[in-house]
């Protein structure tokens, strides 16, 4: 049945329409948006959603409507974080909140960005607005981003290595090339030097005392540039190696034996402490060159006795740096175990000045003493190609210590 | 019979019948049975008298976006909702809600099935 009389004056139906022309307009704005918009009331009960939010949980809009927002929107559960539903505590005093939370619908996973607002709509009796945003590709861009760039930077250190390694071996085969030139050119005049000597030595005798001292200094002098010509040629001969299965402390004894006239000779008391060591893959004339050189430094920084200390044993590495670590050009990996090889001197030990330069190449304290500043550079590059490393310190109680590891 | 005259002679089904503003033109017995108001008291209402106040925002944006658009979204299919009685009791029901234009102006009208004892 119609009633007869108008039920509302013109004047109210126009401002009606008018109010319901901008409801509508909104209602058509919020849901044109992709982003999800819920209103629940303070108890969590949904009063309105946009059709993004329908499609979202996959229901019709009109049906969303006085459900539960936590039963409808089922969020996974981060043990991790503790994160609550942000549609559970609205009482509690924080507003606004902004999260990230995980969907699960069926086989497809989603990253939803949600965040609530409180409306004091009734003083007393709040809507929680609820904005939530599917920012599952940012994330997966975010993540395939910070990908490319970690591996950007992993390539760069690659890049940045195999350049320090073509540089060093362009340095180590200029070196040798120079080196082979020079002995080769100085060999032949030294050979001349040192027959010429031998036959003056033959008509001198105990007539000439001054004659004949003069004749032994410059035989020894001859002998100390053969030895540099020997280091060089050495030197340039140290990038071939041939590894082999060996035992450290074997290599070590045997090197001994090559030194032990000047052990004696400088009254040094050699102490072992070895340790049961698996073969180590090495090439055994390389190392004991290295050993004895070691060895050599030791002896002369105690001119006037000491005790040398040899020590080996296996060490299980923990601390990062040096050569320790992940990166492509560490030669060790944390938690592993190496084989260690320790030589310790109570000698005059090792300016702290100098220390960093001790393995440049010709770089030398002794150069009185005929020293080329070849050895422990030799060392260093014989230690780099077993992929070993090698340290030298001043110990605590004085003297120094070199300490040497190996892959086992 | 079309579908508005099928309503008023409904005898069984609780009927309402609004006009375009939303406010109730006609009821009928079964309506007066179930939501406990007399022909009087809810003629000229607005039909937001039935509906739970938790959904009225959701009523307003609806009714004024399917005035601005003319594009239904939930018309001539049965929907489970719930209603509101004099007395304050929510309960479900199935709605079937139709709207027509008669004379340039919407009337639109629903049966309401209550799901439940009421």
């Amino acid at each position: 049945m119609l009633s007869k009389e108008p039920l509302l004056t013109d004047n109210s139906i126009s401002l009606l329409n008018e109010l319901r022309t901008t409801l509508g307009k909104l209602e058509v704005a919020l849901s044109a948006i992709a982003d999800s918009i819920v209103w629940t009331d303070a108890q969590g009960k949904i009063q309105w959603c946009n059709e993004a939010f329908a499609r979202l949980v996959g229901r019709r809009h009109i049906e969303v409507l006085g459900s539960q927002l936590v039963d409808l929107l089922v969020l996974e559960e981060d043990r991790a974080s503790h994160q609550t539903h942000p549609a559970q505590l609205l009482q509690s005093p924080e507003t606004d909140t902004v999260g990230c939370y995980r969907l699960r619908q069926g086989d497809r996973k989603f990253i939803l960005e949600i965040s609530r607002t409180r409306v004091w709509a009734e003083s007393h009796n709040a809507t929680f607005i609820f904005v939530i945003r599917d920012v599952t590709e940012n994330k997966r861009s975010e993540a395939e981003l910070r990908k490319a760039l970690s591996n950007l930077e992993k390539s760069h250190g690659v890049l940045k290595n195999a350049q320090w390694q073509i540089e060093q071996a362009k340095k180590l085969e200029l070196i040798g090339r120079l080196a082979v030139s020079v002995a080769h050119s100085i060999k032949n005049p030294l050979a001349s030097l040192r027959m010429g000597i031998d036959y003056f030595a033959g008509g001198t005798g105990a007539e000439d005392p001054e004659g004949t001292f003069i004749l032994t200094s410059m035989k020894d002098a001859l002998e100390r540039v053969n030895a540099v010509i020997g280091e060089l040629l050495d030197f340039s001969n140290s990038q071939a190696v041939t590894m082999r299965p060996e035992d450290i402390n074997s290599i070590i004894e045997h090197s001994l034996l090559l030194v032990q006239h000047d052990l004696k000779r400088s009254g040094i008391k050699v102490e072992r402490i070895f340790k049961e060591i698996p073969p180590v893959p090495l090439d055994r004339n390389k190392i004991a060159h290295v050993l004895v050189n070691l060895v050599v430094n030791a002896i002369q920084s105690m001119p006037k006795g000491g005790t040398l200390t040899l020590r080996t044993g296996l060490e299980k590495l923990e601390t990062l740096g040096g050569r320790v670590g992940h990166r492509d050009f560490d030669f060790f990996k944390p938690g592993e175990t190496v084989a260690v090889a320790e030589i310790e001197d109570t000698g005059v030990g090792i300016p702290e000045e100098v220390l960093g330069k001790v393995f440049e190449p010709f770089f030398t304290t002794k150069r009185a003493l005929g020293g080329t500043g070849l050895g422990l550079s030799i060392a260093a590059s014989i230690l780099e190609l077993h992929r070993a490393t090698i340290e030298i310190r001043n110990r605590e109680g004085g003297g120094a210590r070199a300490t040497l590891r190996f892959q086992i | 019979m079309d579908t508005f005259e099928r309503l008023r002679e409904e005898e069984t089904v609780p009927v309402v019948i609004t006009n375009q503003q939303g406010l109730i033109t006609h009821t009928n017995k079964p309506f007066q049975r179930v939501f406990g108001w007399s022909e009087d008291e809810v003629l000229g209402k607005p039909l937001t008298l039935i509906i739970p106040k938790a959904l009225h925002d959701a009523h307003h944006l609806g009714f004024s976006r399917f005035l601005n658009t003319g594009r239904p979204t939930l018309l001539d299919r049965p929907l489970q909702l719930k209603a509101v009685t004099k007395g304050g009791r929510e309960f479900a029901a199935e709605h079937i809600i139709s709207a027509e234009k008669r004379n340039g102006e919407w009337i639109f009208g629903a049966t309401i099935r209550p799901l439940v004892e009421v």
